[in-house]
């Protein structure tokens, strides 16, 4: 009796894979070489905390390079965008405003977010590797699946891609919302190696080089009282990753009501990701409607501008010396600004590993 | 011949003997039973539960106010033996109590007996209270003081808003504490003994105490903000010394 159920069982495993080696032989797109993606190491720039990486999407020397390949290739999408139209490496991988319903919504920077607990203005996506997911509704790529398909099976390089990263021999053969995911999950990992870590305030911090006077002056405003910058700008990594009101807005109404849309809380509306200012210089418009264009705009609002009777505005904000704005003269000022550039990294917009693949 | 016997019959009774000891150390020793503790933190103020951003706790000075943010070190975390001394447990922990996980941790391996209590500091003890001395993580990163205002770590941000003297403008207080002398070394007494298992050791953080005895502090007058006065920054790290009862 077990003997004969042996054989059942062996015959019932050879129905189940036969199909499969027919249609592999069919579409004859399973390269001969063994699935054996590489780890890829993520290299933590010295004084960063490790990075936060999920188990479901472990970053592969193969899933980068697919990732980075689709991040500037416009095979997404139906209407000629790819990630890079909004991601300009120039520009720390932000690019002004999109607007979404009518309303300006500031194209956040993509620099460091393996460190990220959450993502977009309001914290809305939970894990970055589900972010681009909502890059293919109309408002985006608006790709017809079967034409995505087609075009994926018949691309010199990536079939083989698909089944190096994710042992995916043919995407066909994969629903349309799996193919979606892994499309996104590939994008992001090329997305989590694009770490900034030399600006001049890194090699500062590490005494390798000193700031100018003016800068220096600037570093003081920014961590001290005078600026109180550091609270929600701080450490390393230049974000308490918090959501703050600092004061914008009276009248909280669509996209402006911030981390409310998410939590449904009334004590969250109004208040923003707080972003890190690494690049600051090369991300204008500011704020998460990119509603100031200079840094002299943002400076001036923190200086004179801000509603202290917003609704739910954040604590820090009403401080006794900021009761009547942060009193800072025309060269304080300046000087806050000369040191926020020093946040620029140039060898990272610039790194080769980071720009569109040959 | 016979000399010879009788050293190898030496020989062999050594051998032996060692074997026996060997034997003997091999055999387990009884280990003491080891016990755990579990320290859980919940949150009041005067006996009611904390909530969060609701106007609707009033401090000896009167001030209503509203809580938005606590975020703080405990630090030395030792148990007192009746001769006082103290055997330390944890070096330090990070509590943030809109986060369950973060606000309760279980020590390993304490040794039975009995203890007379509890003490720790809440903030960071002078010798790690310098800036990248503790593990690089963001929740101790986001509690750095500035190195241009002297470095280390916050000791504790509690933050919240509060009505101004007339009634009718709400604004923000933000409780900082940093710099070494403001460390608040805390001691429970309170006996406990450990002869295996786990044990939980319940505390409470009563928020208002942070705003009395030695000093009834007010909002208004001694200042919404802490952490560049150093008066205001005395005031309130000499009434932590009790915001803590276990029960």
């Amino acid at each position: 009796m077990k003997k004969e159920l042996c054989y059942l069982a062996a015959a019932f495993f050879l129905v189940l894979i036969y199909p499969s080696c027919k249609k592999d032989n069919k579409t004859n797109e399973v390269p001969v070489v063994p699935y054996t993606p590489t780890p890829y190491q993520l290299k933590v720039p010295a004084g960063f905390p490790q990075p936060v990486l999920p188990d479901f999407n472990p970053l592969t020397e193969e899933g980068v390079r697919l990732g980075r390949m689709l991040f500037y290739d416009s095979i997404v999408s139906s209407n000629g965008l790819r990630c890079a139209s909004c991601h300009d490496a120039q520009k720390a991988f932000s690019k002004g405003i999109f607007v979404l319903g009518g309303e300006n919504i500031s194209v956040p920077p993509l620099e460091n977010l393996a460190w990220n607990p959450d993502f977009e203005w309001f914290g809305q996506v939970n894990a970055l590797d589900h972010v681009p997911i909502g890059d293919f509704t109309p408002d985006f790529f608006n790709p017809n699946m079967d034409t995505l398909v087609r075009r994926i099976k018949n691309h010199p390089q990536y079939p083989t891609l698909f089944y190096q990263a994710f042992n995916v021999s043919d995407v066909g053969a994969i629903t349309h919302d799996e193919l979606k995911y892994k499309i996104s999950y590939a994008i992001i990992q090329f997305v989590r190696t694009l770490i900034s870590s030399n600006s001049k305030y890194d090699r500062f911090v590490k005494h390798q080089v000193i700031l100018t006077p003016e800068e220096m002056d600037g570093y003081i405003t920014y961590y001290t009282e005078k600026g109180d910058c550091f609270h929600c700008h701080g450490s390393i990594l230049l974000t308490s990753n918090t959501y703050n009101n600092t004061g914008l807005d009276t009248v909280f109404t669509g996209q402006n009501q911030g981390r409310y849309l998410v939590t449904g809380n009334p004590n969250d509306i109004g208040r923003f990701s707080a972003p890190s200012l690494r690049n600051i210089e090369l991300t204008a418009p500011y704020m998460h409607d990119g509603r100031f264009q200079t840094l002299d705009d943002v400076v001036e609002f923190y200086n004179s501008g801000v509603h202290l009777n917003s609704l739910n505005i954040d604590p820090l904000m009403t401080k006794p010396a900021k009761l009547n704005g942060l009193q800072l003269t025309v060269q304080d000022k300046a000087n806050l600004i000369a040191f926020l550039k020093t946040l620029t990294d140039t060898s990272f917009i610039n790194n080769p590993d980071f720009l569109p693949p040959h | 011949m016979k000399k010879n016997q009788l050293i190898a019959l030496l020989v062999f009774i050594v051998f032996f003997a060692s074997c026996k000891n060997e034997k003997a150390e091999e055999e387990p020793t009884p280990v003491p039973p080891a016990s755990s503790m579990t320290l859980k933190v919940s949150y009041e103020v005067d006996g009611i539960s904390l909530v969060y951003d609701s106007l609707m706790y009033s401090n000896a000075a009167g001030n209503n106010y509203s809580v938005y943010m606590l975020q703080y070190f405990l630090s030395q975390i030792s148990l007192i033996k009746s001769d006082s001394s103290k055997v330390l447990m944890k070096d330090y922990h990070y509590f943030d109590a809109t986060i369950a996980s973060t606000n309760q941790f279980t020590i390993e391996n304490i040794p039975e007996g009995g203890f007379i209590g509890v003490s720790f500091n809440i903030g960071i003890d002078p010798a790690h209270n310098i800036t990248g001395a503790l593990p690089n993580n963001t929740n101790n990163n986001n509690m750095e003081w500035p190195e241009p205002m002297g470095g280390g770590y916050h000791f504790m941000k509690f933050e919240g808003h509060f009505l101004n003297v007339t009634g009718d403008t709400l604004y923000g207080f933000n409780m900082h504490l940093g710099k070494n002398e403001n460390l608040v070394k805390v001691e429970i007494y309170a006996p406990v003994y450990f002869n295996h298992g786990n044990f939980i050791y319940n505390m409470t953080m009563n928020l208002n105490e942070w705003f009395k005895n030695p000093y009834t502090y007010n909002f208004n007058t001694d200042g919404n903000y802490t952490m560049a006065d150093s008066l205001a920054m005395h005031k309130i790290s000499s009434n932590g010394t009790d915001v803590f009862t276990h029960h």
